[in-house]
């Protein structure tokens, strides 16, 4: 079976390579039986690809522990769920389940490009196995998940495995890893419709919109991917918080704002015919970032909690993105003709100019982030002094990055397009910033003197309100129209353009999530040695240990710390945060126990034992407006989900038209 | 409509008033155990050996850490000591080099890290502005543009209007 895996994987190794020789050839040549055939060949290689994911799923359901992979990642007794979960667990099997990602994707690519884009299909097929190649080239030859166990020249096994990473084993981490790897394969489809897009100088809009529609969704993969990333932390690693500026954490970061930066971009592209090179530049910008996020958590390159063993498939990597991003920009150069805007600006003070700060801004974000985890590898190459950096730099620079963001939220959506008048302004900041300002002064006077979160605080009003009010105009006029309920009316109206009104939820849903932000500023800890009786006091609550119990099973041994929640005196719960010892990997995790509420979360972790081993040891945090954030996370969620239903009412936006032609030939053209 | 209106905002006013009022009741805890944190959380836990786990030692959660372990008797002897926090974040960076640190020193290089992410925002902010000025100019000089898509268009037309004159001549 070993054998049948890896074949499957060298084979569909083989197929890629020929499906991009033939795309090319059959493209370039005029043949189009070799195009259909490279088409054939994703399918073939979705079919491969699947065999060996299929067989090494069995081999980890089955505990066959002649597999190196297998041995290395699960136990006997390790609950089903973590045991699908050890498939991307690993280096070689993460790759793996990348390359099944991959070759999904693939096949809708060329389905869509069969369908739509059929001067393309042949591009954005060899682009795609290109990619796959890659990833299957690093599995045949360098991480082979179906290595087995040898002892001289026979195969041989273990009795049991050496389980899964205890901090993996809970269930957000069965979806967590699947979203990201969604979100950051995903990007390859965008990338491969914008470069063919490039060779063949596309006429139109209609792969904008394809690519548009690609990249909404492989966003949404990236953002759930990301902000469960940040539930498992809170809930999983007991420090109370939910982002440590982590190298890997950054790595799915930044395909996400420069993701963000093309979603706002594109506008400008379908709708003025401007910014072409722009967006060119941002969906490439987007899909190279998330093959370097693959590469920094595989390389080794910088230290993480997250980042799979140093192996030498870090040197493939950068031959990969030096080659890949010499060629994207070789193209381009080259295409600069065919990428000229249709349209120009008329006014500084317009919709078009804020989408240009927001993407000044969020690529400034990008680069902060990108910067500073890269600094500890920069400085020590440029002055022989790593100098570390760690998540104080990074609030330090991304807070006030991140509010300026935030401003443009609100100020963005209320710019009309071309050009904004006075009065429109007005009409539309008077409300909205006289109300935020009255909050700022009530915040202070009510003692608030944390100077970012006060800022926060006041902006997302601000957001707040020109969203409601966006929402509160269209819905009376259809409202005043129809004879609806104003609710129905709101439905009605985000039905009729679901793009901009899912796009404000989305807003909507950051704003929600700044809000939980701002309240870390006003986090509260303490930690003691408490023994049964022992009680802890933190601001109004107070924590008492009434019972310390033991709950064994066959993958695990827990304390578990039963305590008593008193607020002013009062019993409010009873919270039961846990240590578990994982007898296969020999290694340790909390399960910590939190209530949450919209103003605060009490959380309460088990650290560890006192030294005499007669103590647990507890935190308690008192984290307040943490629930906003995952609020928010759902709204945003929920606003993409509503931007991606097509809308009622079809939306055509003509920029340049031909309306007569003289004797003399001569064109007039008009803008609209 | 108005009164709507005003409803939301106080609404909305209040809200976050409250969220923002509940936060700042809360009163601080053990002296002793904050200001360990407070040094705690400017040094770069290295339980994950060179280069550290990423975490700070304050918020390190790894069981039995052990640099932690290491570290902390020494924060709160120096505390107790009376030494100040900053003074104690510099005794345990001698003591254990510089990849402890989580932040660069705004000196030398480090001062260029600091630096950098500003200036880029910086650089955006100035080019943006001037990138619109020259966009409007360039329309005010050059008139409606031309699309070199429409140049194809051009010739079509042109060719087309050629034929038709022959023919009529």
């Amino acid at each position: 079976m070993e054998n049948l895996g890896y074949l499957a994987v060298l084979f569909s190794f083989c197929l890629c390579i020929y499906g991009v020789v033939a795309a090319l050839v059959g493209k370039l040549r005029g043949k189009p039986f070799l195009e259909v055939s490279a088409e054939r060949a994703v399918l073939a290689v979705w079919v491969l690809v699947t065999a060996a994911s299929g067989l090494l799923l069995y081999a980890i359901l089955a505990n066959d522990f002649r597999y190196s992979y297998v041995a290395g990642r699960s136990n006997i007794d390790l609950p089903l769920i973590y045991k699908l979960a050890a498939w991307w667990g690993g280096q070689e099997g993460s790759l793996l389940f990348w390359s099944w990602i991959a070759a999904t994707y693939s096949l809708l690519a060329a389905y869509t490009g069969r369908k739509y884009h059929r001067d393309m299909v042949a591009y954005i097929v060899a682009i795609m196995l290109t990619v796959q190649g890659f990833f299957l080239g690093l599995i045949a030859f360098i991480a082979n998940p179906f290595q087995v166990l040898m002892s001289g020249p026979n195969i041989v096994s273990v009795a049991d495995g050496n389980g899964l990473n205890p901090l993996l084993q809970h269930p957000m981490m069965a979806i967590h890893p699947p979203m990201l790897y969604l979100g950051y394969v995903g990007f390859a489809v965008p990338f491969a419709f914008a470069i063919a897009s490039l060779i063949t100088r596309q006429p139109g809009d209609r792969w904008i919109h394809t690519t548009r529609y690609w990249t909404m969704v492989t966003w949404l993969f990236q953002s759930i991917g990301v902000l469960l990333g940040a539930r498992w932390a809170y809930v999983v690693l007991g420090w109370g918080g939910y982002w440590a500026w982590d190298p890997v954490e950054n790595a799915s970061l930044l395909p996400w704002i420069t993701g963000t930066a093309f979603l706002h971009s594109v506008m400008m592209q379908e709708k003025k015919g401007m910014m072409k090179v722009w967006n060119i530049v941002l969906v490439s910008a987007t899909f190279f970032l998330c093959i370097f996020g693959t590469f920094l958590t595989r390389s080794g390159l910088v230290s993480s909690v997250h980042a799979f063993a140093q192996s030498p498939i870090g040197t493939y990597f950068v031959w990969f993105l030096t080659i890949g991003i010499g060629l994207t920009i070789y193209l381009i150069l080259n295409r600069l003709d065919y990428l000229k805007s249709e349209n120009e600006l008329d006014s500084v003070v317009s919709r078009e100019s804020s989408f240009l700060f927001n993407n000044v801004i969020l690529l400034a974000s990008c680069f902060a982030v990108l910067w500073g985890t890269l600094f500890p590898v920069i400085s020590e190459a440029v002055s022989g002094e790593k100098i570390t950096v760690g998540a104080p730099f990074f609030n330090k620079v991304n807070v006030p990055i991140g509010l300026v963001l935030l401003f443009l939220t609100g100020v963005g959506p209320l710019f009309a397009w071309r050009r904004t008048s006075v009065e429109s302004l007005k009409r539309n900041f008077l409300w909205p910033a006289v109300a935020s300002l009255a909050l700022g002064a009530v915040l202070v006077a009510l003692g608030m003197r944390h100077f970012y979160a006060t800022v926060c605080f006041v902006l997302c009003l601000f957001v707040t309100i020109t969203i409601f009010f966006e929402f509160y105009r269209g819905s009376r006029v259809i409202q005043s129209k129809q004879r609806m309920a104003l609710p129905l009316a709101m439905i009605e109206l985000t039905h009729r353009n679901t793009r901009r009104y899912g796009g404000y939820l989305v807003h909507m849903g950051v704003v929600l999530m700044c809000i939980g932000f701002a309240g870390a500023a006003f986090n509260q800890v303490q930690q003691a040695e408490l023994g049964v009786g022992d009680s802890l006091q933190l601001g109004k609550y107070e924590f008492r240990v009434i019972d310390l119990k033991e709950d064994n099973n066959a993958n695990n041994a827990t304390s578990i710390a039963v305590v008593d929640v008193y607020k002013n005196g009062e019993l409010l719960t009873t919270m039961r945060p846990e240590r578990r010892f994982y007898y296969a990997s020999q290694t340790g995790t909390g399960q910590v126990a939190i209530r949450a509420r919209l103003s605060e979360d009490v959380y309460l972790n088990y650290a560890g034992m006192s030294t005499d081993g007669s103590k647990p040891i507890l935190e308690a945090y008192i984290n307040p407006l943490v629930t906003w954030i995952w609020l928010g996370a759902l709204t945003l969620v929920f606003g993409t989900l509503v931007a991606l239903v097509p809308s009622k009412i079809k939306r055509v936006h003509p920029k340049t038209r031909i309306i007569a032609t003289a004797r003399k030939p001569h064109v007039v053209l008009t803008k609209s | 409509m108005w009164s709507l209106r005003k409803a939301s905002l106080a609404i909305l006013l209040a809200a976050l008033a409250a969220s923002a009022a509940v936060a700042q009741t809360v009163t601080t805890g053990d002296e002793m155990f904050l200001r360990m944190r407070e040094v705690g959380g400017k040094l770069r836990c290295q339980c994950e050996g060179p280069g550290g786990c990423s975490y700070t030692v304050a918020d390190c959660n790894m069981l039995r850490c052990s640099f932690r372990e290491k570290v902390n008797p020494e924060i709160r002897k120096a505390l107790t000591a009376g030494v100040a926090p900053e003074a104690v974040v510099e005794q345990m960076i001698a003591k254990f080099g510089s990849e402890l640190r989580t932040e660069p020193l705004p000196q030398g290089f480090g001062l260029f890290g600091w630096a950098m992410p500003f200036a880029v925002l910086a650089l955006g902010l100035v080019v943006v502005p001037f990138v619109v000025r020259r966009w409007k100019r360039q329309e005010r000089l050059a008139g409606p543009v031309r699309h070199p898509l429409n140049e194809r268009v051009v010739a079509d037309y042109e060719a087309a209007i050629e034929r038709d004159l022959a023919e009529n001549e």
